[in-house]
């Protein structure tokens, strides 16, 4: 809720604010389609170009021959996909025990679960690069997938909507009608979780997609994800900025379709955790 | 959307006997818990744990470790480097958590009430989000770059003289960093905050506006309180994400020119990683961890206090 804009003065503002806001979150990315479909020479162009050009294919032919993309599109797919899975999964079921069960030491377990969020990724890094030299995951897709099977924000998320979103008759219902813990989970707890469980599943796919930091460690660029791939291309002696930026398109445009498909529901399922509470 | 009967179960209403109905349940219930917290203690806490005995060695990475106690925290006091990332570690924090925390309550407020094309907007706002770091700071730094759209926007409307090489020089690096990550994250907390206005009573609003407060007092009063659960989550999330970043300032200028915008990860990194010096790296992310949680623990204990006297 907002204050109400009475004056056509203060509508004006809010308007002229939005459409700056506009400007400042979607200019950034027109530009670089417009980069990305010219001739890297463009960019020195007085004044610059303003409409995207005909180069696209031959820039995406070029990022092919460079960098072995579409192996970099395939890991991303891979490692983003079985993460954001296992994320849902056992955040659900953590979220559940945490949330509607109770047993000793919860309070302690939730504890220490919320407190490994403060953990800054800097600072495990490098045992753990040591642990994926010992065990020989360095350069393989392992090295990323297995220490994100699990996060603590997943399991916080989950446990916080389903103390909101799962009434407690329908799980009482469920034990009068002789359910296991386990039977709960799948028929009651699953339909209720599933609106939060799809955001937090988007979310760690893009978060897992975007990450940057520990592929950059742990990976070689022979072997890389999307981000890996990109910084290469964008590493050369001299800045190609229309082959980076094509890479750049053509590394965020499954992101952007998943999220043009779901975001409303993305978005939309945020909130709906809050209305339920 | 208000009227519909909310069921709100307090924590008496959680189950209890049923639980630890037989020991088949019983085992059940211990892997829901015990599974996912292993694989977190496992990968996050160990390391982390190791990482702190680390910072307490001496230790290239290929001959063993020699401990030599506090050495490298003693060693930061005189590393000069170590305080310029220090001092733009913080203001760091507070430009880019703050500005965050203002544009993304900000634009939460502009876009919570019914507006035509709502969603369009909200939709183009958080589109940054969807970007990866890395392509962030490529398209920026084509924006930033000697001859790109900021030196051209300042010579169109006659500022030629302020153009200037925004991530090259020691003075504007750091301020030139911190819009690209503005950029992407308000769009974030924008959402963050929009769940939450989403349970602001409505009715509250109305009751006050009878009692002639303004629409400032109403902010003030009605929807920030109102706010507070989701404010935690959402300072909690920046002071965390503030501290951490590191992606955007290596991807730009990777600390540098002559470390004008190093940060405290980004040196963690050159020095722990690229510089094979794993003992003072480790002790750099400690510090990183403490900064954090000092943070965060200043902050709910400040909030904690204002419920008490509220």
């Amino acid at each position: 809720m907002i204050p109400r804009l009475g004056s056509g003065k203060a509508r004006t503002l809010t308007y002229l604010t939005l459409i700056a806001v506009v400007f400042f979150s979607a200019l950034p990315l027109y530009y670089s389609v417009v980069v990305a479909s010219r001739d890297n020479s463009a960019l020195a162009d007085v004044p610059p170009p303003l409409w995207p050009g005909g180069n696209f294919v031959a820039n995406v032919e070029k990022v092919f021959d460079t960098v072995p993309f579409a192996l970099a599109l395939l890991n991303s797919v891979l490692v983003a996909g079985s993460i954001a899975i296992a994320v849902m999964f056992f955040s659900t079921l953590a979220g559940f025990a945490f949330a509607k069960l109770r047993f000793r030491g919860r309070n302690a377990l939730l504890l220490i679960t919320v407190a490994t969020m403060m953990v800054p990724t800097q600072l495990g890094i490098i045992p753990l690069y040591l642990i994926m030299v010992k065990l020989e995951w360095t350069g393989s897709m392992y090295a990323l997938i297995v220490p994100a099977l699990v996060n603590a924000f997943g399991v916080f998320f989950m446990t916080q909507f389903l103390s909101r979103a799962l009434p407690t008759e329908l799980l009482e219902a469920g034990r009068v009608d002789g359910c296991t813990t386990w039977g709960l989970f799948w028929h009651v707890v699953l339909p209720v979780a599933r609106p939060a469980a799809a955001v937090l599943g988007m979310l760690t796919f893009m978060s897992a997609w975007n990450d940057y930091f520990w592929p950059l460690v742990v990976l070689t660029p022979e072997n890389p994800t999307v981000q890996v791939a990109l910084s290469t291309l964008a590493a050369g002696y001299v800045s190609d900025y229309a082959l980076s930026l094509t890479g750049t398109t053509l590394g965020t445009l499954p992101l952007v379709i998943v999220f043009a498909l779901l975001g409303k529901q993305i978005i939309g399922g945020i909130m709906q955790g809050a209305v339920k509470g | 959307m208000a009227a519909v009967p909310k069921a709100v179960p307090t924590r008496a209403g959680t189950l209890s006997k049923g639980a630890r109905r037989g020991s088949r349940d019983a085992v059940v219930l211990l892997a829901f818990v015990l599974i996912p917290f292993t694989l977190e203690m496992l990968w996050t806490f160990w390391p982390a744990l190791n990482s702190v005995y680390i910072s307490l060695t001496r230790w290239d990475g290929i001959a063993p470790p020699e401990f030599v106690g506090l050495d490298n925290y003693t060693r930061m006091w005189s590393d000069e480097t170590f305080r310029l990332a220090l001092r733009n570690t913080v203001l760091w924090l507070v430009l880019f958590g703050g500005l965050s925390v203002l544009g993304g309550l900000g634009l939460a407020l502009l876009l919570d009430k019914p507006r035509k094309g709502i969603g369009v907007y909200r939709a183009i706002f958080f589109l940054p989000v969807v970007f990866s770091m890395v392509v962030t700071a490529l398209v920026w730094r084509m924006i930033f770059q000697p001859e790109g759209v900021v030196n051209g926007i300042l010579s169109a409307v006659g500022l030629e003289d302020q153009a200037r090489i925004w991530l090259g020089e020691p003075e504007t690096a750091l301020y030139a960093l911190i819009v690209p990550a503005l950029w992407r994250q308000i769009g974030y907390i924008m959402v963050l905050f929009l769940a939450g206005l989403k349970t602001v009573d409505p009715l509250l609003h109305e009751a006050a506006k009878v009692d002639g407060a303004t629409a400032f007092e109403r902010f003030r009063h009605v929807t920030l309180p109102q706010l507070r659960p989701i404010t935690t989550v959402v300072l909690a999330v920046t002071v965390i994400d503030a501290l951490r970043s590191f992606d955007i300032v290596w991807a730009l200028t990777k600390g540098g020119p002559y470390h004008s915008s190093e940060l405290l990860s980004t040196y963690q990194f050159s020095t722990g990683l690229l510089g094979s010096q794993l003992g003072y790296g480790s002790a750099l992310a400690v510090v990183i961890f403490l900064l954090t949680v000092g943070t965060i623990v200043v902050y709910l204990v400040r909030s904690l206090r204002d419920e008490e006297t509220a």
